[in-house]
Protein backbone atom coordinates (compact mmCIF):
# COMPACT_ATOMS: atom_id res chain seq x y z
CA UNK A 1 0.00 0.00 0.00
CA UNK A 2 0.83 3.91 -0.55
CA UNK A 3 1.49 5.80 2.21
CA UNK A 4 -0.54 8.29 0.49
CA UNK A 5 -4.16 8.96 0.11
CA UNK A 6 -5.50 8.29 -3.41
CA UNK A 7 -5.92 10.95 -6.24
CA UNK A 8 -9.55 12.78 -6.21
CA UNK A 9 -12.06 12.17 -8.71
CA UNK A 10 -12.14 15.13 -10.79
CA UNK A 11 -15.63 16.18 -9.92
CA UNK A 12 -14.57 16.52 -6.01
CA UNK A 13 -10.91 18.33 -6.71
CA UNK A 14 -10.87 22.00 -5.75
CA UNK A 15 -11.81 24.35 -8.78
CA UNK A 16 -8.33 26.42 -9.65
CA UNK A 17 -7.75 29.67 -12.20
CA UNK A 18 -4.01 30.24 -13.43
CA UNK A 19 -2.44 33.58 -13.26
CA UNK A 20 -0.29 34.71 -15.78
CA UNK A 21 2.50 37.26 -14.32
CA UNK A 22 5.19 39.22 -15.51
CA UNK A 23 7.86 41.18 -13.19
CA UNK A 24 9.10 44.79 -14.24
CA UNK A 25 12.19 45.17 -12.87
CA UNK A 26 15.51 46.02 -13.85
CA UNK A 27 16.86 42.38 -13.63
CA UNK A 28 15.81 38.94 -13.46
CA UNK A 29 14.35 37.99 -10.11
CA UNK A 30 14.80 34.34 -8.10
CA UNK A 31 11.77 32.10 -7.56
CA UNK A 32 11.94 31.89 -3.94
CA UNK A 33 11.54 36.25 -3.47
CA UNK A 34 8.43 36.05 -5.79
CA UNK A 35 6.84 33.21 -3.40
CA UNK A 36 7.63 34.64 -0.26
CA UNK A 37 6.59 38.66 -1.30
CA UNK A 38 3.56 36.66 -2.39
CA UNK A 39 2.55 34.91 1.03
CA UNK A 40 4.08 37.55 2.61
CA UNK A 41 1.87 40.30 1.00
CA UNK A 42 -1.18 38.19 1.47
CA UNK A 43 -1.07 37.52 4.83
CA UNK A 44 -0.72 41.41 5.41
CA UNK A 45 -3.79 41.97 3.50
CA UNK A 46 -6.12 39.48 4.34
CA UNK A 47 -4.85 37.48 7.37
CA UNK A 48 -3.74 34.20 8.16
CA UNK A 49 -7.50 32.89 7.58
CA UNK A 50 -7.54 34.32 3.68
CA UNK A 51 -4.22 33.41 2.53
CA UNK A 52 -5.19 29.69 3.62
CA UNK A 53 -8.69 29.98 1.94
CA UNK A 54 -7.36 30.81 -1.45
CA UNK A 55 -4.63 28.12 -2.27
CA UNK A 56 -2.22 30.17 -3.27
CA UNK A 57 1.47 28.93 -4.83
CA UNK A 58 3.60 29.87 -7.72
CA UNK A 59 4.42 27.01 -9.92
CA UNK A 60 8.03 26.42 -9.87
CA UNK A 61 8.95 24.34 -13.23
CA UNK A 62 7.24 26.96 -15.19
CA UNK A 63 9.05 30.28 -13.75
CA UNK A 64 11.50 31.80 -15.68
CA UNK A 65 12.16 34.91 -17.42
CA UNK A 66 10.50 37.14 -15.47
CA UNK A 67 7.34 35.37 -15.99
CA UNK A 68 5.41 32.73 -14.40
CA UNK A 69 2.15 31.59 -12.89
CA UNK A 70 0.27 31.30 -9.78
CA UNK A 71 -2.52 28.88 -9.40
CA UNK A 72 -4.94 29.82 -6.77
CA UNK A 73 -8.52 29.08 -5.99
CA UNK A 74 -11.23 29.63 -8.75
CA UNK A 75 -13.42 32.41 -6.55
CA UNK A 76 -10.04 34.56 -5.27
CA UNK A 77 -8.24 35.73 -8.31
CA UNK A 78 -9.46 39.37 -7.37
CA UNK A 79 -7.87 38.75 -3.65
CA UNK A 80 -4.72 37.38 -5.37
CA UNK A 81 -4.48 40.21 -7.90
CA UNK A 82 -4.87 43.03 -5.49
CA UNK A 83 -2.35 41.26 -3.01
CA UNK A 84 0.49 41.30 -6.07
CA UNK A 85 -0.29 44.85 -6.15
CA UNK A 86 1.15 45.68 -2.87
CA UNK A 87 4.25 44.59 -3.98
CA UNK A 88 6.78 46.70 -3.93
CA UNK A 89 10.23 44.92 -3.60
CA UNK A 90 11.65 41.51 -4.88
CA UNK A 91 14.84 40.93 -3.35
CA UNK A 92 16.49 43.37 -3.72
CA UNK A 93 15.07 44.75 -6.65
CA UNK A 94 12.86 47.36 -7.26
CA UNK A 95 9.64 45.49 -9.04
CA UNK A 96 6.04 45.86 -10.17
CA UNK A 97 4.22 42.42 -10.65
CA UNK A 98 1.92 42.74 -13.89
CA UNK A 99 -0.96 40.35 -14.23
CA UNK A 100 -0.79 39.12 -17.70
CA UNK A 101 -4.28 37.28 -18.00
CA UNK A 102 -5.92 34.47 -16.08
CA UNK A 103 -6.73 30.81 -17.42
CA UNK A 104 -8.79 28.06 -16.16
CA UNK A 105 -5.61 25.27 -17.48
CA UNK A 106 -2.31 25.88 -17.65
CA UNK A 107 -2.12 24.52 -21.27
CA UNK A 108 -4.11 27.98 -22.04
CA UNK A 109 -1.84 29.88 -20.14
CA UNK A 110 1.53 28.47 -21.81
CA UNK A 111 0.06 28.95 -25.17
CA UNK A 112 -1.55 32.78 -24.65
CA UNK A 113 1.24 33.94 -22.11
CA UNK A 114 4.62 31.97 -21.81
CA UNK A 115 5.17 31.58 -25.26
CA UNK A 116 4.77 28.44 -25.94
CA UNK A 117 3.68 28.10 -29.45
CA UNK A 118 5.24 24.87 -31.03
CA UNK A 119 4.73 21.09 -30.03
CA UNK A 120 9.31 21.54 -29.56
CA UNK A 121 7.85 23.85 -26.57
CA UNK A 122 5.91 21.77 -25.07
CA UNK A 123 8.30 18.41 -24.59
CA UNK A 124 11.04 20.53 -23.48
CA UNK A 125 9.44 22.06 -20.68
CA UNK A 126 7.51 19.53 -19.62
CA UNK B 1 -8.32 51.81 -22.65
CA UNK B 2 -6.89 52.23 -19.29
CA UNK B 3 -6.05 56.08 -17.67
CA UNK B 4 -4.30 56.91 -14.13
CA UNK B 5 -5.26 60.74 -13.64
CA UNK B 6 -1.94 61.18 -11.04
CA UNK B 7 1.06 60.51 -11.41
CA UNK B 8 3.64 62.81 -10.37
CA UNK B 9 6.66 63.99 -12.36
CA UNK B 10 9.66 66.18 -11.51
CA UNK B 11 6.85 69.14 -12.67
CA UNK B 12 5.19 68.62 -9.07
CA UNK B 13 6.54 66.31 -6.35
CA UNK B 14 7.62 63.16 -8.09
CA UNK B 15 11.39 61.78 -8.72
CA UNK B 16 11.41 60.93 -12.22
CA UNK B 17 11.11 62.69 -15.17
CA UNK B 18 8.49 62.80 -17.79
CA UNK B 19 9.59 59.84 -20.25
CA UNK B 20 10.80 57.39 -17.44
CA UNK B 21 7.11 58.01 -16.28
CA UNK B 22 5.71 57.25 -19.94
CA UNK B 23 8.06 54.72 -20.45
CA UNK B 24 6.77 52.32 -17.37
CA UNK B 25 3.39 53.21 -18.91
CA UNK B 26 3.86 51.37 -21.63
CA UNK B 27 4.95 48.78 -20.23
CA UNK B 28 2.18 48.27 -17.92
CA UNK B 29 -0.03 49.41 -20.87
CA UNK B 30 -1.66 52.43 -19.56
CA UNK B 31 -2.83 54.87 -22.83
CA UNK B 32 -3.21 57.64 -21.17
CA UNK B 33 -1.64 59.37 -17.86
CA UNK B 34 -2.34 62.85 -16.74
CA UNK B 35 0.92 64.36 -15.03
CA UNK B 36 -0.24 67.42 -12.50
CA UNK B 37 1.55 70.51 -11.63
CA UNK B 38 0.83 71.82 -8.20
CA UNK B 39 -0.71 75.82 -8.74
CA UNK B 40 1.72 78.21 -7.97
CA UNK B 41 1.20 81.18 -10.82
CA UNK B 42 -0.69 81.76 -14.01
CA UNK B 43 3.02 82.06 -15.69
CA UNK B 44 4.43 78.83 -14.48
CA UNK B 45 0.75 77.68 -15.27
CA UNK B 46 1.26 78.49 -18.77
CA UNK B 47 5.05 77.41 -19.43
CA UNK B 48 4.02 73.93 -18.27
CA UNK B 49 1.01 73.62 -20.37
CA UNK B 50 3.73 74.44 -23.77
CA UNK B 51 6.16 72.49 -22.34
CA UNK B 52 3.92 68.75 -22.22
CA UNK B 53 4.94 66.39 -25.39
CA UNK B 54 2.71 64.55 -27.64
CA UNK B 55 3.45 61.42 -27.94
CA UNK B 56 1.34 59.18 -30.30
CA UNK B 57 0.53 55.90 -28.17
CA UNK B 58 0.46 57.48 -24.65
CA UNK B 59 -2.39 60.57 -23.97
CA UNK B 60 -0.93 63.09 -21.82
CA UNK B 61 -3.21 65.17 -20.18
CA UNK B 62 -2.22 68.05 -18.52
CA UNK B 63 -3.56 69.10 -14.88
CA UNK B 64 -3.46 71.08 -11.95
CA UNK B 65 -3.45 70.53 -7.89
CA UNK B 66 -5.22 73.73 -6.63
CA UNK B 67 -3.76 73.33 -2.74
CA UNK B 68 -4.99 76.36 -0.39
CA UNK B 69 -5.41 76.59 3.26
CA UNK B 70 -8.72 78.61 2.86
CA UNK B 71 -11.90 77.76 1.19
CA UNK B 72 -12.70 81.24 -0.45
CA UNK B 73 -8.84 80.86 -2.18
CA UNK B 74 -9.97 77.41 -3.92
CA UNK B 75 -12.68 79.15 -5.92
CA UNK B 76 -10.72 81.89 -6.96
CA UNK B 77 -7.76 79.96 -7.90
CA UNK B 78 -9.91 77.49 -9.46
CA UNK B 79 -11.92 79.99 -11.99
CA UNK B 80 -8.54 81.31 -13.35
CA UNK B 81 -7.31 78.18 -14.18
CA UNK B 82 -10.30 76.30 -15.62
CA UNK B 83 -10.23 78.21 -18.78
CA UNK B 84 -6.24 77.00 -19.38
CA UNK B 85 -6.16 73.59 -18.79
CA UNK B 86 -7.79 69.98 -18.93
CA UNK B 87 -7.74 68.72 -15.40
CA UNK B 88 -8.76 70.84 -12.09
CA UNK B 89 -7.48 68.88 -9.28
CA UNK B 90 -8.69 69.94 -5.82
CA UNK B 91 -5.61 69.07 -2.78
CA UNK B 92 -8.66 68.07 -0.45
CA UNK B 93 -8.06 67.64 3.72
CA UNK B 94 -9.72 70.31 6.09
CA UNK B 95 -13.84 69.37 5.48
CA UNK B 96 -14.35 73.21 4.49
CA UNK B 97 -12.13 72.75 1.23
CA UNK B 98 -13.81 69.58 0.61
CA UNK B 99 -17.03 71.05 0.82
CA UNK B 100 -16.35 73.88 -1.42
CA UNK B 101 -14.64 71.38 -3.87
CA UNK B 102 -18.01 69.33 -4.20
CA UNK B 103 -20.05 72.54 -4.65
CA UNK B 104 -17.68 73.92 -7.23
CA UNK B 105 -18.75 72.72 -10.83
CA UNK B 106 -15.35 73.82 -12.09
CA UNK B 107 -13.43 71.20 -10.33
CA UNK B 108 -13.01 67.74 -11.94
CA UNK B 109 -11.56 65.89 -9.12
CA UNK B 110 -11.45 66.12 -5.58
CA UNK B 111 -8.14 64.20 -4.18
CA UNK B 112 -7.86 62.64 -0.84
CA UNK B 113 -10.41 63.57 0.83
CA UNK B 114 -9.51 61.92 3.95
CA UNK B 115 -5.82 62.63 4.40
CA UNK B 116 -4.29 63.29 7.39
CA UNK B 117 -7.34 63.13 9.11
CA UNK B 118 -9.49 61.39 11.89
CA UNK B 119 -12.42 60.82 9.87
CA UNK B 120 -13.47 60.08 6.17
CA UNK B 121 -13.85 63.71 5.78
CA UNK B 122 -16.70 63.80 3.38
CA UNK B 123 -20.54 63.57 4.87
CA UNK B 124 -24.08 63.37 2.98
CA UNK B 125 -24.20 66.71 1.60
CA UNK B 126 -21.13 67.18 0.24
CA UNK B 127 -21.41 63.77 -1.88
CA UNK B 128 -24.48 64.68 -2.72
CA UNK B 129 -23.33 68.09 -4.11
CA UNK B 130 -20.43 66.22 -6.04
CA UNK B 131 -22.70 64.23 -7.48
CA UNK B 132 -24.91 67.10 -9.08
CA UNK B 133 -21.55 69.18 -9.70
CA UNK B 134 -20.11 65.87 -11.27
CA UNK B 135 -16.76 66.21 -8.80
CA UNK B 136 -15.12 62.83 -9.00
CA UNK B 137 -14.12 61.73 -5.31
CA UNK B 138 -10.82 59.83 -5.65
CA UNK B 139 -9.18 56.91 -4.23
CA UNK B 140 -5.44 57.49 -4.15
CA UNK B 141 -3.03 54.26 -4.13
CA UNK B 142 -0.25 55.47 -2.80
CA UNK B 143 -1.69 56.26 0.94
CA UNK B 144 -2.72 52.75 1.09
CA UNK B 145 0.32 51.42 -0.52
CA UNK B 146 2.94 53.55 1.90
CA UNK B 147 0.92 53.32 4.56
CA UNK B 148 1.25 49.70 6.89
CA UNK B 149 -0.03 48.14 9.79
CA UNK B 150 -2.78 50.05 11.91
CA UNK B 151 -2.29 53.45 9.47
CA UNK B 152 -3.39 51.02 6.58
CA UNK B 153 -5.97 49.32 7.93
CA UNK B 154 -7.16 53.35 8.71
CA UNK B 155 -6.47 54.63 5.58
CA UNK B 156 -9.07 52.03 4.13
CA UNK B 157 -11.31 52.68 6.33
CA UNK B 158 -12.05 55.96 5.86
CA UNK B 159 -11.81 55.22 1.93
CA UNK B 160 -14.58 52.21 2.24
CA UNK B 161 -16.73 54.97 4.16
CA UNK B 162 -16.20 57.32 1.34
CA UNK B 163 -16.83 55.15 -1.18
CA UNK B 164 -19.98 53.53 0.40
CA UNK B 165 -21.52 57.25 0.73
CA UNK B 166 -20.52 57.95 -3.35
CA UNK B 167 -22.31 54.88 -3.91
CA UNK B 168 -25.67 55.69 -2.38
CA UNK B 169 -25.82 59.27 -4.23
CA UNK B 170 -23.97 57.62 -7.51
CA UNK B 171 -21.00 59.84 -7.70
CA UNK B 172 -17.85 59.49 -9.62
CA UNK B 173 -15.02 57.66 -7.96
CA UNK B 174 -11.71 57.80 -9.82
CA UNK B 175 -8.61 55.56 -8.70
CA UNK B 176 -5.33 57.13 -9.44
CA UNK B 177 -1.93 55.22 -8.41
CA UNK B 178 -0.57 59.26 -7.43
CA UNK B 179 2.54 57.76 -8.19
CA UNK B 180 5.64 59.88 -6.98
CA UNK B 181 7.91 57.24 -8.48
CA UNK B 182 7.52 55.15 -11.31
CA UNK B 183 7.79 52.17 -9.84
CA UNK B 184 4.58 52.94 -7.57
CA UNK B 185 3.05 52.76 -10.68
CA UNK B 186 0.17 49.90 -11.58
CA UNK B 187 -1.21 48.88 -14.79
CA UNK B 188 -5.05 49.91 -15.00
CA UNK B 189 -7.03 46.64 -14.18
CA UNK B 190 -4.88 46.33 -11.19
CA UNK B 191 -5.82 50.00 -9.84
CA UNK B 192 -9.01 48.40 -10.20
CA UNK B 193 -8.65 45.57 -7.99
CA UNK B 194 -8.24 47.97 -5.72
CA UNK B 195 -11.11 49.79 -5.94
CA UNK B 196 -12.65 46.23 -5.47
CA UNK B 197 -11.25 45.41 -2.55
CA UNK B 198 -12.36 48.99 -1.27
CA UNK B 199 -15.93 48.02 -1.53
CA UNK B 200 -17.21 49.23 -5.65
CA UNK B 201 -18.55 45.77 -7.62
CA UNK B 202 -15.96 44.94 -10.29
CA UNK B 203 -17.67 46.39 -12.96
CA UNK B 204 -17.86 49.74 -11.24
CA UNK B 205 -13.92 49.37 -10.69
CA UNK B 206 -12.96 48.92 -13.81
CA UNK B 207 -14.84 52.43 -14.87
CA UNK B 208 -13.10 54.09 -12.16
CA UNK B 209 -9.73 53.77 -14.33
CA UNK B 210 -11.39 53.89 -17.69
CA UNK B 211 -14.46 55.73 -18.65
CA UNK B 212 -15.06 58.18 -15.87
CA UNK B 213 -11.58 59.36 -16.59
CA UNK B 214 -11.89 59.14 -20.24
CA UNK B 215 -14.89 60.75 -20.13
CA UNK B 216 -14.02 63.66 -17.96
CA UNK B 217 -11.08 64.77 -20.19
CA UNK B 218 -12.89 63.99 -23.72
CA UNK B 219 -15.72 66.73 -22.25
CA UNK B 220 -12.88 69.18 -20.99
CA UNK B 221 -10.82 69.43 -24.44
CA UNK B 222 -14.38 69.77 -26.33
CA UNK B 223 -14.64 72.68 -24.21
CA UNK B 224 -11.55 74.00 -23.82
CA UNK B 225 -11.63 73.67 -27.87
CA UNK B 226 -15.19 75.71 -27.51
CA UNK B 227 -17.21 72.94 -28.70
CA UNK B 228 -18.94 72.33 -25.93
CA UNK B 229 -20.84 75.71 -23.96
CA UNK B 230 -22.20 74.85 -20.65
CA UNK B 231 -24.03 71.48 -21.16
CA UNK B 232 -24.90 72.33 -24.62
CA UNK B 233 -22.56 70.70 -27.37
CA UNK B 234 -22.18 73.03 -30.47
CA UNK B 235 -22.60 70.78 -33.18
CA UNK B 236 -22.41 73.56 -36.42
CA UNK B 237 -21.39 77.08 -35.38
CA UNK B 238 -22.90 78.43 -38.81
CA UNK B 239 -19.98 79.62 -40.63
CA UNK B 240 -18.63 76.33 -41.79
CA UNK B 241 -21.17 75.10 -44.59
CA UNK B 242 -23.54 72.82 -43.34
CA UNK B 243 -22.48 69.54 -44.45
CA UNK B 244 -24.99 66.22 -44.93
CA UNK B 245 -23.05 63.98 -42.21
CA UNK B 246 -23.80 60.02 -42.32
CA UNK B 247 -27.55 60.37 -42.64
Amino acid sequence: MMDRPKILPPTLRPKKRYIAFEIISDDEIDYKYVLSALWKSMINLFGEHGAAQSHVWVIKNLYGGNRGLIRCRHDMTEEVRSALTFIKILGDHKAIIKVLGITGTIKTAKIKYLGMKTLKDFTETS
Amino acid sequence: MFYDMVVHTKSSIGENELSEVVEMARKLGLSGICVPMYYTSLKDLKEYVNSLPHYDDIDIVSGVIVKADRPQDINNIVSMVRQKIEIVIVHGSSYEVNRVACENSKVDILAHPELNRNDSGLDHICVKSAAENNVAIEINFREILESSGILRVKTMKKIMKNIELCKNYKTPIITTSSAVSKWNMRSGRELASIAHLVGLPIVDAIDTVSTIPLQIVEENRKKLQGKKIGDVEVINDGQTENTPSDA
